[in-house]
């Protein structure tokens, strides 16, 4: 318990200090969001400091932090804000609308990553120096050095334009009407197939490797080979006594993958026109829309934040040494 | 019992994919597009987004009084016919008498007013200038209003038609329209073949439904489904789904792929329908003529003749599209003026010139300044994409010339503010182009220098100003004879060619492709037949 408050009030303040960050990046450019406004919306003077007024980007820096602070960290839902370039739509409308495609992209995404790479660790280490495992660590390497847009665009050629077994854009059919229905269901399924897969492709090789060593050391393990001698089945020994220590690490990489795969996840959408928050933030960036940047990145930072108390939940309940510790 | 639910569950997976088969659909237009989607239904003077959308989606929605035809003809939208007083000073518009908003309201003069209150209370959103030129504008009915100028402007009808009315029903007054709170408050109303029912900022996809009160009859499809597309999109693999009609391709890289698929059919057009104009698209080389050397015309000269347009054509654009001439307007416009300086590749003058100034060539093979010894360098800036690409081949060919040339790939923002202050010293831009004289002219010129440090909108950027120059464009502006306006477009072509404020690189294709199964019984052509789509999409009925 003591291990678990030292813990969290520790992420409190590592994510406030990451939110302060995230206030002052956007502002480090060296131009503002009036000179946007004033460009894109054809405003006259006048209309654009109406409009600072209105965001606050008028009010000293440390006021805007202040105001920040009080409306991000210390409110629940927090208030971003209206975009800039949306305006006057909400941030946290505007993040609603693209958020739900990401999530599903991204959740289904990692349990693949986690399940496909630990397994193929799991198996890589049980069959260590067989032709199997030897062709399994050369696929892991070989997607793992792959660009994700390179390996995007071939997904796409081999299996949209080759073979035409699934659709290269969208995130379903621009003919069916978005309802609940199971010819949605569907297409939303088919059209997630190779954004997941080009995922999943670069992100696996990470926890296959990490697996397939770390099971490597702890079958080296005195109770391992204790266990060996005893005559315990070779298929007990691998998952019930080896994997369940290895794949401490990779339930580590579980935690702080999340927010980085939100963030990593941009290019995929971008390769597969996804409508999640990748074209949005794309656009937000170019565009200096701070308030969207920074309603992104908080999602971010706290799901990261959110991660790593969760693991280490996990860790306390798989591994009784830091229960006891 | 797990086993048993695990092909349950992949059972109704697969149920579900073979669902998603298609069923019968309407018109599908795939775009690829940067930047966010900010389209204001019924509210186009505050449209903002990429120009893609103005000049594809919003036509279709939203209609002005005429536009012109590829062979620059006017054809009557809103407005039935117009007259001109014979010294061009009065301008009588009839509205059509059938010609209603989507919710059945009549189009009327009143709507007209409404737009020039919105444009005399906000001049910013006079795109084109005209506020200066106009006296006033009256309703003589309601079907029919009078614009009266203080002094004579040929072109002026071209560009005023070009302002929408405003559903005067539904904002009432010009205060009301300008309210920013008011933009998601508004009823989606047009006046144009369709109306959008499925919209909504930030959404991928733009649904469109015919218009039941359009004055012209039905369009020839119910439904027009647009999808805004990634620029990465690889459209050949999009084609071959069979779900998209037509798409635009935005990297001719992919056109061989496009080549190979049946039913796909590959066109390419020099200008894409844009408001009342046909657009083209123009790459060049902005410089800050404020700064030295850029200041001196030798040198401006020099990097005209380093600069290898061609090589940059076929390597940036992949040959998809001409070069563009040095007065500024595409090589095969029937407006170039004749013998104009044509600055072909000679690194070997380049070098000539710039030595001419008193540079000195360093051990290192860039050439130093004549007074500092300071090395010659220049910063190249661009936008990501296509500009990028155009700017290092920029880069390579300048420091082949020995100068020390860099590229900075901007974000959008940074790389307009540099402009509007003049920190740069060359500048990539891809921009769209009418081949219209006066606006061509009119493109990057402002009649008076504005000091480095000082904002000024894109008219400025160049910061070049030439007291003659100036003068032609009034007179050509004010010029009622083709024949002496053609002239006074030569001399002003000849001074842009001779002191090169810019460089005009060349004017790339728009490369579409259409889907020939589904659009079998449409004949795909790049000639005008029904108001927009045919201009937009290059579609008719046989």
């Amino acid at each position: 318990m003591k291990y678990f408050l030292r813990r969290l009030s520790l992420v409190f303040f590592a994510w406030v200090f990451a939110l302060i960050i995230l206030f002052f990046l956007p502002r480090l450019m060296p131009v503002g969001p009036e000179a946007l406004l004033a460009d894109r919306f054809r405003l006259p003077e006048e209309a654009v400091l109406l409009m600072r007024k209105e965001f606050g980007l008028d009010l000293p820096i440390t006021t805007q932090l202040l105001r920040f602070l009080q409306n991000v960290v210390f409110k629940f839902p927090p208030d971003f804000g209206y975009s800039y370039i949306n305006y006057p739509v909400r941030v946290k409308d505007i993040i609603l609308s693209h958020l739900p495609w990401t999530v599903y992209l991204m959740m289904s995404s990692l349990m693949v990553t986690f399940l496909l790479g630990s397994v193929t660790g799991i198996i890589a280490a049980w069959k260590r120096g067989t032709k199997l495992e030897g062709i399994l660590s050369l696929l892991a390497i070989f997607c793992l050095s792959s660009p994700v847009f390179w390996l995007s665009y071939i997904l796409i050629i081999v299996f949209a334009f080759v073979f035409r077994v699934f659709p290269p854009a969208g995130a379903y059919s621009v003919t069916i009407t978005s309802t609940f229905s199971l010819q949605f269901i569907g297409s939303v399924l088919r059209h997630s197939v190779l954004p997941m897969l080009a995922i999943v492709l670069t992100q696996a090789p990470s926890y296959f490797l990490l697996v397939r060593d770390n099971m490597s050391l702890v079958f080296k393990e005195d109770y391992v080979i204790t266990a060996m001698a005893k005559g315990v089945k070779e298929r007990t020994i691998v998952f019930k006594h080896v994997a369940r220590n290895a794949l401490l690490p990779a339930v580590s990489l579980f935690g702080t993958q999340v927010g980085l795969m939100l963030g990593g996840q941009i290019m995929v959408e971008a390769v597969f026109s996804y409508p999640g928050v990748g074209k949005l933030i794309v656009d937000a960036i170019l565009g200096l829309d701070y308030p969207v940047v920074i309603g992104f990145f908080y999602i971010i930072i706290t799901l990261g934040i959110i991660m790593s108390i969760v693991t280490d939940f996990v860790y306390i309940i798989i591994d009784p040494r830091v229960r006891y510790g | 019992m797990m086993r048993k639910s695990v092909w349950i569950v992949v059972g109704l997976i697969v149920a579900c994919l073979g669902l998603a088969a298609e069923t019968s659909r309407p018109l599908v237009i795939g775009l690829t597009t940067t930047g966010p989607l900010l389209f204001v239904e019924g509210r186009l003077d505050k449209a903002a987004g990429p120009a893609l959308m103005m000049s594809c989606i919003t036509p279709l929605a939203h209609q002005r009084w005429a536009t012109v035809d590829p062979d620059g003809n006017f054809v009557p939208l809103l407005a039935e016919a117009w007259t001109i007083s014979q010294d061009g000073m009065k301008i009588t518009v009839y509205i059509r008498k059938n010609a209603r908003w989507s919710d059945g309201h009549p189009i009327v003069a009143n709507d007209m007013l409404l737009t020039f209150e919105v444009l005399k209370k906000e001049p910013v959103l006079d795109d084109w200038g005209l506020l200066p030129y106009i006296e006033n504008i009256i309703a003589l009915d309601e079907k029919t209003f009078e614009v009266r100028l203080n002094r004579p402007f040929f072109p002026f009808i071209q560009y005023f038609f070009e302002y929408f009315p405003i559903p005067s029903h539904i904002y009432k007054t010009a205060e009301n329209y300008l309210d920013p709170k008011t933009l998601e408050a508004s009823e989606t109303i047009s006046s144009g073949p369709y109306k959008i029912v499925g919209f909504a900022k930030g959404t991928t996809t733009i649904r469109m439904v015919a218009n039941e009160y359009y004055w012209g009859g039905p369009p020839p499809f119910p439904e027009v489904i647009i999808h805004l597309l990634s620029p990465d999109a690889f459209v050949p693999a999009l084609m071959a789904t069979g779900q998209y009609d037509i798409i635009e391709v935005s990297k001719p890289a992919q056109v061989a792929a496009l080549l190979g698929l049946p039913n796909v059919l590959v066109r390419t057009y020099d200008t894409r329908g844009f408001w009342i104009w046909n657009m083209g698209v123009w790459t060049g080389i902005l410089m800050n003529n404020a700064v030295f050397p850029l200041s001196e015309k030798q040198f401006r000269q020099a990097i005209a003749y380093a600069v290898d347009r061609g090589k940059i054509l076929e390597i940036a654009a992949m040959g998809y599209g001409e070069l563009s001439s040095m007065g500024f307007h595409p090589a095969r416009s029937p407006h170039v003026a004749p013998d104009l300086p044509t600055y072909p590749y000679n690194p070997d003058k380049a070098k000539e010139l710039i030595q001419g100034l008193g540079f000195t060539m360093g051990p290192d093979g860039i050439w130093r300044y004549p007074d500092s010894g300071k090395k010659l360098s220049l910063k190249v800036q661009a936008r990501a994409g296509e500009e990028t690409l155009v700017g290092s081949l920029v880069v390579e060919m300048l420091k082949a010339i020995g100068i020390d040339a860099t590229l900075e790939t901007l974000a959008s923002p940074v790389y307009v503010s540099n402009f509007n202050v003049g920190n740069f010293e060359l500048g990539v831009i891809k921009t769209g182009q009418p081949d219209i004289v006066d606006f061509l002219m009119m493109k990057f010129y402002w009649p008076t220098v504005v000091p480095l440090g000082e904002t000024i909108h894109y008219r400025g950027w160049i910061r070049w100003a030439d007291p003659h120059f100036g003068d032609l464009l009034e007179k050509y502006r004010a010029a009622s004879d083709p024949e002496e306006a053609q002239k006074l477009s030569y001399e002003m072509q000849r001074i842009i060619a001779e002191d090169l404020p810019f460089i005009g690189l060349y004017y790339g294709k728009y490369i579409w492709a259409y889907n020939t199964a589904t659009l079998a019984n449409l004949e795909i052509t790049a000639r005008y037949d029904w108001p927009r789509l045919e201009l937009v999409y290059g579609l008719r009925r046989p």
